[in-house]
C-alpha cells in the first residue's frame, strides 16, 4: 500500500503533467496557425516557445486583479481532485484497472473545463487552443494521459 | 555618523518639495466640472452644440443632456442593441453636414436575427427629430456574426472625403481572422454616408475579399480620429497581456494582429513571438504593460494652446488618460493625466476646446475638463 504522502506527490505531478500539455497544446496550435501564413517558425522558436508557455502559464502567477496564483494548474488541479475524488468513489464498488478508470476521470475533468469556460465568459475560450473542436478533443486526451499517469502509478505502488 | 543622516534627510526633504511643486502645477492647469452624473455605463459622445450633448449608454438609451441637465427620457427611436459583456449601444457621430440633413450614426451590438446564440456587429444612421430618431436604416452590419460578446471596435470617424471609418474588433475568439479579407474581423471598414462602398475602397476588386475593408490586422480598436486637416488617421486598439498599439491607418495596409505583437495572451500563452514582419505595419506607440485604451480625440481647442495637437487617449487600466504629443509620424512623448477619476471609457473635445470625459461606471458621469483660470 502506497501511502499519502506518494500519492499526493502523483497528484502533483499529474497536475505538472496536464498543465504542461494542455500549455503545449495551446503553443503548437499558434504556431501551426503561423506557420501557415509563412511566418519563420524553426524548432528553435517551437522550443522556446514551449519553454515560455510553460513558465508563464503553469509556474507564474497571474496578473492582478486575480488571485497571485498560476490560474491554469489551479483550474486544472479542481476539475482533476473532484474528477478524481468520484472515481476514487467508484473503484470502491466496480473492480477496474485504475489506469483506465483515472484516465477517463482525467478526459471528464478536461472535458468540463474547456466546454464550462466559454459559458462564464461571454462565450470566450480564454484558451487559445480549446476554440475548436479538434483542439479541444487534443485538450480532452491530455486530460485523459494525465490520468492515466495517475492511475498506473498507483496501480504500480499496490503492487 | 551624523552627517550622512542629515544629508539624507535634506535630500529626502527636498525631493517631496519638488513633487509637491511639481504636482501643484499640474493641478492648477485644469480643473473638473461635472456636467451630468447617473448615466448607464456611457460610451460615445456627440455635441450638437457646446452645451447639448448626445451620450450613448452602454445599457442601450441614446440620452440628451442640455444646458447642463441630463433630460429625463431618452431619444426614442433607437434600435434595440444587445447589453452583453463588452456589447451594447456604443459609438456615435454626427453627419459632417449634419446641420442641414439632421443624420447622426450609431454602432451597436444586436443579436443575430437568424441565430440568437450568434451577435454582431451593426452601425445605423437615423434623422434626430427633436427627440425621436426617425428613418433608421442599416449602413453597416459586420460579416460573419460570432459567438461571443467580445471585442466590437464600434468606434467612428468621418474622413474629409465624406466617407465613413468604422472599427470592427476581431471578436475576441476570431482572432486569426484579422489576417483574411473575406469578413470584417480585426478591420478598419470605409463606406459611404449612405452605406454604400467606395469605388476607391482597396480591396474592391480583390476576389473573396469584402468590398468594405479599409485596413487590416487590427484587435479591438476603440479609439479612431482624424488630425485637424484631415490627413491622418490615428487608430488605438487594445492589446491582450501588453501591446496596446497606436497606430497611423492607411489604406489597404496590414496591422499585423495577431501575426506580429507586443503582447502576450491573457493565460500567458505566446500569441506570437514575433513582433516585426515585412509586409506588417509598426505602431507608433504602444504599451506594455497594457493601459486598455478606450477612445481617443485629436485635440485642436484654445482653451489649452500647450496641448495643441496632442492627441489624448483614455485608458481604463489604471483609469487616466494619456497626452500623446506627435511629430510627424512619431508618438514623441506622453503625459499621464486625470488619474483621480477612475475607469475613463471616452475622451472628447467640445466645441468650445474643453475637454469631456466619460467615466465607465452604471452610475458614470461626463466631466468638463476646463482651464483652472
Amino acid at each position: 500500500m502506497i501511502n499519502t504522502v506518494t500519492k499526493v506527490g502523483f497528484l502533483f505531478l499529474t497536475i505538472l503533467l496536464v498543465s504542461f500539455l494542455v500549455g503545449a497544446q495551446t503553443t503548437i496550435s499558434n504556431l501551426f496557425w503561423l506557420s501557415s501564413i509563412d511566418m519563420p517558425v524553426t524548432f528553435t522558436v517551437l522550443i522556446s516557445s514551449i519553454y515560455h508557455d510553460f513558465i508563464l502559464m503553469t509556474l507564474t502567477s497571474a496578473p492582478p486583479p486575480l488571485p497571485p496564483l498560476p490560474v491554469l494548474p489551479v483550474i486544472i488541479s479542481i476539475g482533476l481532485l473532484i474528477s478524481f475524488g468520484v472515481t476514487w468513489i467508484v473503484l470502491r464498488w466496480i473492480k477496474t484497472q485504475k489506469k483506465y478508470a483515472y484516465g477517463i476521470a482525467g478526459a471528464v475533468a478536461l472535458a468540463f473545463i474547456f466546454y464550462l469556460m466559454p459559458l462564464l465568459f461571454f462565450g470566450v475560450d480564454m484558451l487559445a487552443g480549446a476554440r475548436t473542436l479538434i483542439g479541444k478533443i487534443i485538450l480532452i486526451f491530455c486530460g485523459y494521459l494525465g490520468g492515466h499517469f495517475f492511475g498506473s502509478r498507483l496501480s504500480k505502488g499496490e503492487v | 555618523m551624523k552627517k550622512p543622516f542629515l544629508k539624507i534627510s535634506l535630500l529626502a526633504i527636498a525631493s517631496f518639495l519638488c513633487f509637491s511643486l511639481y504636482a501643484n502645477h499640474h493641478e492648477k492647469t485644469y480643473k473638473f466640472e461635472t456636467i451630468a452624473e447617473g448615466l448607464s455605463f456611457p460610451w460615445g459622445i456627440a455635441f450638437l452644440s457646446n452645451d447639448e450633448i448626445l451620450v450613448t449608454e452602454k445599457t442601450g438609451q441614446l440620452r440628451i443632456i442640455k444646458d447642463g441637465k441630463l433630460l429625463e427620457d431618452p431619444i426614442t427611436g433607437v434600435p434595440d442593441s444587445l447589453f452583453k459583456g463588452q456589447g451594447g449601444l456604443e459609438g456615435i457621430v454626427l453627419h459632417p453636414n449634419f446641420v442641414n440633413n439632421k443624420y447622426l450614426y450609431l454602432s451597436f451590438s444586436e443579436t443575430d436575427a437568424d441565430n440568437k446564440r450568434m451577435n454582431t456587429l451593426r452601425v445605423v444612421r437615423g434623422k434626430l427629430e427633436g427627440q425621436s430618431l426617425t428613418n433608421v436604416e442599416t449602413i453597416f452590419r459586420a460579416s460573419p456574426s460570432r459567438k461571443t460578446a467580445n471585442h466590437y471596435g464600434a468606434k467612428m470617424v468621418f474622413l474629409k472625403d465624406g466617407t465613413l471609418l468604422i472599427t470592427s474588433g476581431d471578436g475576441f475568439s476570431y482572432r486569426e481572422d484579422a489576417q483574411k479579407l473575406d469578413n470584417h474581423f480585426g478591420k478598419v471598414i470605409r463606406v459611404n454616408d449612405d452605406g454604400s462602398i467606395p469605388a476607391d475602397n482597396p480591396f474592391v476588386s480583390t476576389p473573396g475579399a469584402k468590398p468594405e475593408i479599409w485596413s487590416y490586422g487590427h484587435r479591438n480598436l476603440q479609439g479612431i480620429v482624424i488630425n485637424s486637416d484631415g490627413s491622418v488617421v490615428y487608430e488605438h486598439e487594445h492589446g491582450p497581456r501588453g501591446g496596446d498599439e497606436l497606430n497611423i491607418v492607411e489604406k489597404g495596409k496590414n496591422y499585423g494582429w495577431p501575426a506580429i505583437t507586443y503582447g502576450i495572451d491573457y493565460s500567458g500563452a505566446l500569441i506570437s513571438p514575433f513582433k516585426e514582419k515585412e509586409g506588417m505595419e509598426q505602431p507608433i506607440k504602444y504599451w506594455v504593460p497594457s493601459i486598455a485604451p478606450s477612445g481617443m480625440t485629436f485635440y485642436d481647442g484654445d482653451l489649452f494652446p500647450a496641448w495643441k495637437g496632442n492627441l489624448f487617449i483614455s485608458a481604463l487600466v489604471p483609469g487616466d488618460v494619456r497626452r500623446v504629443s506627435i511629430d510627424g509620424n512619431k508618438a514623441v512623448d506622453e503625459e499621464i493625466l486625470f488619474t483621480t477619476l477612475g475607469r475613463i471609457r471616452n475622451v472628447v473635445s467640445a466645441p468650445d476646446g474643453s475637454l469631456v470625459l466619460a467615466t465607465d461606471s452604471p452610475k458614470g458621469k461626463l466631466i468638463r475638463v476646463v482651464p483652472n483660470n
